[in-house]
């Protein structure tokens, strides 16, 4: 008997000499700019996939909404605030409180640079009035010279902050220029970069309302 | 689909970087008739099925005024080119966002009979449809069998962790090279040598024939 769950159809189909379209596939066809080479082998593959078929099918459907109404939409957009082209407030960071050093994840940085040790700082998270989220807790973490940050949530609050984003800063001690900004969901280790000069680099962490 | 010159240019550096008339300009090409469609099929093709047309049209309209404008800010080069990363990982995360909110809303107004008689199946059916605890717990040992193979089976780090991405946490190609700031073509190949290796093994462990 097989898995049967979502991981292993995705497996079998990535690896399948024919493999349905994936997302980006399904959208650049429908909208018609993929180049021709691709074209002719998309077209090939949907022409013997009833699945990919149906889903191309209904994806078109909604394309010919859009050419009617582009009018419309047009004049939706213009009266829409227009595109900053900077920031309009202040962010949030150059305001923060709360900051965590990251100094202590660079301790021999050389020697460890090509190992796979590891380290960790621990950091909180913080509300918008700048008062810690009880139950969220982050932490930076570096593997050889890659470095990842995780944002994750006790049992008791977990419900409660499902979906929500958390932002991390990190700026430099000296100049309070940024170093790195991302917005992350819980529970997941994201990379935020490898090499990083982070001796005297300190962090915050927001949670996003 | 192709890119013109200046749209490469700009991927070399930071979007905090790019200069007034730069953003302009990226922005005046994406709001052209071709750029405009693509992004309406990517809005209904990440929104999810069933979806109203004003809800692609509210999608659409934010990628314009809002989402592009914090594409722009977050975009750092040695990943995906911007345009990828605005319309397949910054949109996509908005679009899966609001398609949530919007099957949330219109749960309450769907009966289970209803549901069925659309979809042609019997009420049981659709029960039955649902996750069981057997196939959760036949998840569980699947995923367990999965971080021991790649545990041990020494399999090079950024394999593993393309992987780890594209298959545990469901990211697709562009999204997980925005992760680990690596070109789209090379996640695709690390995640497939990686899969390739996972799938003999699963097959030998019974998993599948």
């Amino acid at each position: 008997m097989g898995p049967g769950n979502g991981l292993w159809t995705r497996l079998k189909n990535d690896l399948s000499p024919d493999p349905h379209l994936t997302d980006v596939e399904f959208i650049e066809f429908a909208a018609d700019v993929v180049d021709a080479v691709e074209a002719v082998r998309l077209r090939q593959h949907v022409a013997g996939c009833s699945q990919c078929a149906g889903e191309l099918s209904s994806l078109r459907e909604i394309g010919g909404v859009w050419k009617d109404s582009a009018a419309y939409l047009e004049a939706r957009i213009s009266q829409s605030k227009p595109v900053p082209s900077e920031p309009k407030q202040e962010a949030w960071w150059a305001q923060a409180l709360a900051w965590t050093s990251l100094a202590p994840l660079g301790r021999g940085l050389a020697a460890m640079a090509a190992t796979d040790d590891t380290a960790f700082v621990d950091f909180a998270v913080e509300n918008e009035d700048d008062t810690p989220v009880d139950g969220l807790t982050g932490v930076i973490q570096r593997r050889g010279d890659e470095y990842y940050v995780r944002v994750a949530a006790t049992i008791e609050v977990h419900d409660r902050y499902r979906g929500r984003m958390v932002d991390i800063a990190a700026v430099d001690n000296a100049t309070n220029q940024l170093s790195f900004q991302r917005k992350i969901g819980l529970g997941q280790f994201v990379l935020i970069g490898t090499k990083l000069d982070i001796t005297s680099v300190k962090l915050s962490a927001r949670l996003i309302p | 689909m192709n890119r013109p010159n200046f749209v490469l240019k700009l991927d070399q550096k930071a979007g905090r970087d790019w200069s007034a008339a730069e953003c302009k300009r990226v922005i005046a090409w994406l709001r052209e008739r071709e750029q405009e469609r693509l992004v309406w099929f990517a809005a209904a093709r990440y929104l999810g099925v069933a979806v109203a047309k004003e809800d692609v049209e509210e999608a659409w309209v934010a990628f314009y005024t809002e989402t592009l404008e914090a594409a722009r800010l977050s975009y750092r080069p040695g990943g995906p080119d911007f345009v990828t990363y605005a319309v397949y990982v910054c949109f996509k995360r908005e679009c899966v966002r609001r398609g949530e909110k919007i099957r949330c809303r219109c749960k309450s107004t769907v009966s289970l009979h209803r549901a069925a008689v659309e979809s042609e199946t019997s009420d049981e059916e659709l029960i039955d449809a649902g996750p069981q605890p057997c196939g959760i717990v036949e998840r569980r040992h699947l995923i367990e069998e999965i971080n021991l193979f790649l545990a041990g089976s020494g399999i090079p780090e950024r394999q593993k962790r393309a992987f780890e991405l594209r298959y545990l946490a469901e990211m697709s190609n562009e999204e997980a090279a925005s992760e680990m700031g690596a070109e789209i073509g090379t996640v695709r190949v690390w995640a497939h040598r990686a899969a390739a290796r996972l799938k003999d093994h699963l097959v030998q462990k019974g998993w599948a024939d």
